[in-house]
Formats: structure tokens, C-alpha cells, sequence
């Protein structure tokens, strides 16, 4: 009887994690080698193919929302870099508003941190954040798993991916952090100068020495963010009154900071700042300008750049060039037709 | 001392049953067992109270021997839940004969687990344990009311952050372990009674508040017959 248990032992584990293991494919994304590593930890927890593609599904997904009306993709366009155009804060179901403005999606995996404040710790459970929220897609994982598991596609889809037979949150949030770990934009003009491919213009190259001399501190490149937190010296808005990181840590230091956002793709993920409250370039820099009227609360925290109206042109034409096409319209990225 | 010291020696290699080392966590109001939503049967500082939920992690499971030195060792983080009673029992099991002291453990889910992304099991996000709208997870819940007619009101206190300066997990260690069923008695008629009077009645983010309350947790630990 022992011995029989013995021989059969072996024979179902290695049916069991064969089973699992031959259905998934291993994949990895693709950055210039100049780029520091990524913060996510891939040796750990490595891409797969099936995780991805499941991912994406989901991101398109209305089903993720209470009322089966919005999806991850409703405030975070593909073509848009992954955010919410024309609109200053996001709204959710039932047309509820929100309290920021949709950040891009972009590079995630150099970052830390997430959302304008930080709140969220690790991209595998910042989806708890949008699913939950009220004015977002009013939803909670414990109604959201029974529809899942009940629903005609999914659980083949999520067997094919993980090898379980039941749909957790756990493969649910790891399938949305995957897809969106594969967001990667490093094919701008800017990056195939440095690759030596293009040439800059006179203007984008003198617009990149302003940059470097004035922008690079906080929007540090490649990535054209140091994902730190940082107080620009916005005027706090009266109603929205958001305080910024000082919510999540509760010290005073963190008093209106938010976080740093990527330049890339900025000219499509207009408009800018944490409430939105710029509609363009042109109003971001002056925002900046030395000339500009500075604010009462936030004076003395501001940074300065001193340029002349010839040269923010200049370095508008340069921030273009941060503009990666092949990322807003790669195929891979958009709603799955399939 | 040549026949003590073998009899020591046969009595850790010779393990059967007996090696299993059994934890239950008891919770008690006014010294009696507490129940869910029973109401008359508790008060504190002369109003009567009602515990609606009572949830905590525990996590770091150690036993020691007298040189404070660990022996055995559970590493994994289990969600104790009194509306799930047989999640009150926890058994930690040895292959030898171990001469225990004591016992520790984390009361609450430490900062490294806290930022490392999604997790299944007793740390799954669906249990009600976990923040949404901010990463982290909540150590010890507890939520109820007063029925006292000048003082009838809810509280609920959601402990927990990981971030310094507040940072909530704890560290409980009991000392003086004599038997292999080890009882902890989570005294709450103690921990309600220390709370500030000036206190909000709601604590259910991160935070000052709730450090102080987290610290207030640790002396409501106890061995049962200690």
C-alpha cells in the first residue's frame, strides 16, 4: 500500500504543475539599455503571455464596474496616452465625478508608488483602488469574483493563465497589474536621437538644452520623472482642498506634494496637473515663469524658470518630441478585438 | 546528570502526538468568553456594549525556550476572525520534542508584506481587511456599540499603516509557557477601557490615532492561568 502511494505521489505533481506550466508562455519587456532597471521585480514575478492578453481583456472590461458601465479604458485611453482627455476630473459610474485627474499610464513598471499621492504601494493592488471607489466603479472584489466565475469566458481564460480552477482577486489584480507592466513607451523622437537614428531640429535642440537646464531636475530622463513627490507650487483649489501626499503620510513636510508625472506622450495627455487645471503647454510653463503672479499658500515652495517667450516655444517643440507613436497605436496595447 | 541528560536526549528524539503544539486565541469581555452581537451580557465603565466583528492578524508565530532562542518557527500571517470560530485555533507542529518558554508573535502584518503586492490565503484583499482607497492592510478590527441611553453610540476602530512614524504592527510576547495548549486570552474590557475619552469614536485610516490605539493592544495579551 506505502509503496503504491510513493509511485503515485510523483506522478500527480508532475501532472499537476506540467498542466499548469505548459499552457503559459514567459515574456519580457523591452527597453533601451541606457534605462535604469525596473522597480518591478520580473525575476520574481515574470510576464506571461496568457496573464497579459488576460489582463487586457479585463481592462477593456465594463464588467469590472457595479453597473457594467465603465472600464479601466473609459479614463484611461490608449490613444490618449492612457489618460482621460479634455476631461480635468475623471468621472466614473452613474456620471459621479472625480477628485483628480486620470495620470498616464506609462512606464509603470519603473515606478514605485501610484496615483497622485502615493496611496497605492505596489501596481498588483492598485486596481482595488478605481474598482472600489465610489465615484470611480463603485464596485467591491466580493461581488465582482461570483460574476467572474459565472461568466461564459472567464474562468477558461483565467485557468489558461494561472492553472486554477477558481477565480481569486490575487490572479485577478496580478492579470490587470500584468498587462499594464507591459505599457512601455521608448520609441519617441527623442529616444531614436539618442539611439542616434533622428536628428533633433535647431529648436528641439536648444529646447533640450532648456530642459536640461531647468525641467531635469524633477522630470529626470529617461523616464522624464524622478517618481518622487513634489510641491510645484500650485494654489491649493478651494473646493477639491487635496492636500496631496501629506493624506497618506500625515506629515507635514508632504503638505500638497504629488507626484511627479512623466513628460512622455505630454502632449497627448492634456490636461495637465493633478486637478487638471491647465489645458495646455503653453499655460504649464507659465505656471513656472518667473513672471507669473505667485501664489499666497504655496510661495515659497515654487519652482522658477526664468525664459523668455521665444524660448518656451522651443522647449514646447522639444516635449514634443517626447511623443511615441508606435506606443499610442500599438496594436498590443488597444481594445482587443479577438 | 549523565542519566537527566539522557533522558533529555531520548525525550527530543521520541516525538509522537504530543508534539503538536496547539494556539487558541480567546477573546473575553468582563472576564467571560466574548460572543458576536450578544447584547446584555457586557459592559464597560458601566455602559453596556455589544462587539458586532473582531478581526486581527497574527503573524511571526514563534516559540521559544528560556534563553529566548527560537525553536519553531510559523512564518505565515493567519486572520484571526471570532465570527469564524474555528479561525481562532492555530497549531504549530514539530518533528521533536522541544523544550518551549514562551511564545511571540506580530499582532498585525508587517511593512515589507504590506508593500509587496497582491496576496491570496488569510491576506486576501476580499476579507475586509485591506484598505482599497490606500494600500495596506488593517491589523485588528473591531467595531460595536454602546446601548447605554446617555452614551449610545458606535464605534469602530480600523488599526493599522505601515509607515513610519506610524507604523501599528506590534510585538506580543508571553513568557512562561507550561503546557502544549497554549490559550490566549485577548482581554478587549482592557483595551476599551484605555482608550483617551477624547478619542474619535471612528479611527479607520492610518495614523496618529491609531498608532496610539495599536500600542494600546499590546498589554491585552495574556496566557491564559499565567
Amino acid at each position: 500500500m506505502n509503496r503504491w502511494i510513493l509511485i503515485l505521489l510523483p506522478s500527480i505533481f508532475l501532472f499537476g504543475f506540467g498542466a499548469a506550466e505548459l499552457s503559459q508562455t514567459q515574456i519580457e519587456i523591452k527597453y533601451p539599455s541606457n534605462w535604469p532597471k525596473p522597480n518591478y521585480d520580473f525575476e520574481k514575478k515574470p510576464l506571461y503571455k496568457e496573464r497579459v492578453k488576460l489582463g487586457r481583456k479585463l481592462f477593456y472590461d465594463p464588467i469590472l464596474s457595479r453597473n457594467g458601465m465603465v472600464s479601466c479604458a473609459s479614463c484611461h485611453l490608449s490613444f490618449t496616452a492612457f489618460t482621460h482627455v479634455d476631461h480635468a476630473l475623471s468621472h466614473g459610474i452613474n456620471d459621479s465625478i472625480g477628485t483628480r485627474n486620470a495620470p498616464v499610464l506609462i512606464n509603470l513598471a519603473w515606478n514605485n508608488l501610484f496615483m497622485w499621492d502615493g496611496a497605492v504601494n505596489n501596481i498588483e493592488v492598485q486596481a482595488l483602488a478605481p474598482i472600489s471607489h465610489a465615484s470611480e466603479m463603485g464596485n467591491d472584489l466580493v461581488t465582482l469574483l461570483p460574476k467572474l466565475n459565472e461568466h461564459d469566458a472567464y474562468p477558461a481564460l483565467f485557468k489558461t493563465a494561472f492553472g486554477e480552477e477558481k477565480i481569486t482577486s490575487k490572479q485577478l489584480l496580478l492579470a490587470l497589474a500584468q498587462f499594464q507592466l507591459t505599457l512601455v513607451s521608448a520609441n519617441s523622437k527623442y529616444d531614436k536621437v539618442k539611439a542616434g537614428v533622428l536628428k533633433f531640429t535647431e529648436q528641439e535642440a536648444n529646447g533640450y538644452k532648456l530642459f536640461q537646464q531647468n525641467c531635469n531636475g524633477c522630470h529626470k530622463e529617461p523616464l522624464f520623472t524622478t517618481t518622487e513627490f513634489e510641491n510645484n507650487g500650485l494654489q491649493p483649489d478651494a473646493n477639491l482642498r487635496d492636500s496631496g501626499r501629506y493624506q497618506v503620510t500625515r506629515l507635514s513636510k508632504d503638505l500638497y506634494k504629488f507626484k511627479v508625472p512623466t513628460l512622455r506622450n505630454i502632449q497627448y495627455s492634456f490636461p495637465y496637473m493633478h486637478d487638471g487645471r491647465y489645458n495646455n503647454l503653453n499655460e504649464v510653463l507659465n505656471h513656472y515663469r518667473a513672471d507669473q503672479e505667485l501664489n499666497i499658500i504655496n510661495q515659497q515652495n515654487k519652482p522658477v524658470i526664468q525664459i523668455t517667450e521665444h524660448e518656451k516655444v522651443d522647449l514646447i517643440a522639444f516635449l514634443l518630441t517626447l511623443s511615441d507613436r508606435e506606443f499610442l497605436f500599438n496594436p498590443d496595447y488597444g481594445f482587443p478585438r479577438n | 546528570m549523565k542519566s537527566f541528560l539522557i533522558s533529555i536526549g531520548l525525550c527530543l528524539l521520541h516525538c509522537a502526538a504530543d508534539c503538536q503544539y496547539s494556539i487558541e486565541f480567546k477573546p473575553i469581555l468582563n472576564g467571560q468568553q466574548l460572543f458576536l452581537d450578544s447584547a446584555g451580557l457586557y459592559t464597560v465603565n458601566s455602559n453596556e456594549v455589544v462587539i458586532s466583528n473582531l478581526k486581527f492578524y497574527v503573524g511571526a508565530l514563534h516559540l521559544v525556550n528560556h534563553k529566548k532562542q527560537k525553536v519553531k518557527t510559523d512564518s505565515s500571517y493567519h486572520l484571526i476572525d471570532l465570527a469564524k470560530p474555528e479561525s481562532t485555533k492555530l497549531q504549530l507542529e514539530s518533528q521533536e520534542e522541544l523544550l518551549v518558554n514562551g511564545f511571540r508573535f506580530k499582532l498585525g502584518v508587517d511593512s515589507i508584506t504590506n508593500v509587496s503586492g497582491a496576496y491570496g490565503g488569510d491576506l486576501d484583499p476580499t476579507l475586509g481587511m485591506y484598505w482599497t482607497w490606500q494600500s495596506g492592510y488593517i491589523n485588528f478590527k473591531i467595531e460595536g456599540f454602546y446601548t447605554t441611553e446617555n452614551r449610545d453610540r458606535e464605534f469602530q476602530y480600523h488599526l493599522g499603516g505601515y509607515l513610519n512614524p506610524f507604523e501599528t504592527v506590534q510585538e506580543i510576547r508571553l513568557d512562561i509557557l507550561t503546557s502544549k495548549k497554549i490559550v490566549v486570552i485577548v482581554d478587549l474590557e482592557k483595551f476599551l477601557k484605555s482608550i483617551p475619552a477624547e478619542l474619535p469614536a471612528n479611527i479607520m485610516s492610518p495614523g496618529k490615532n491609531a498608532k496610539l490605539l495599536s500600542e494600546l493592544l499590546v498589554p491585552i495579551f495574556s496566557l491564559e492561568n499565567e
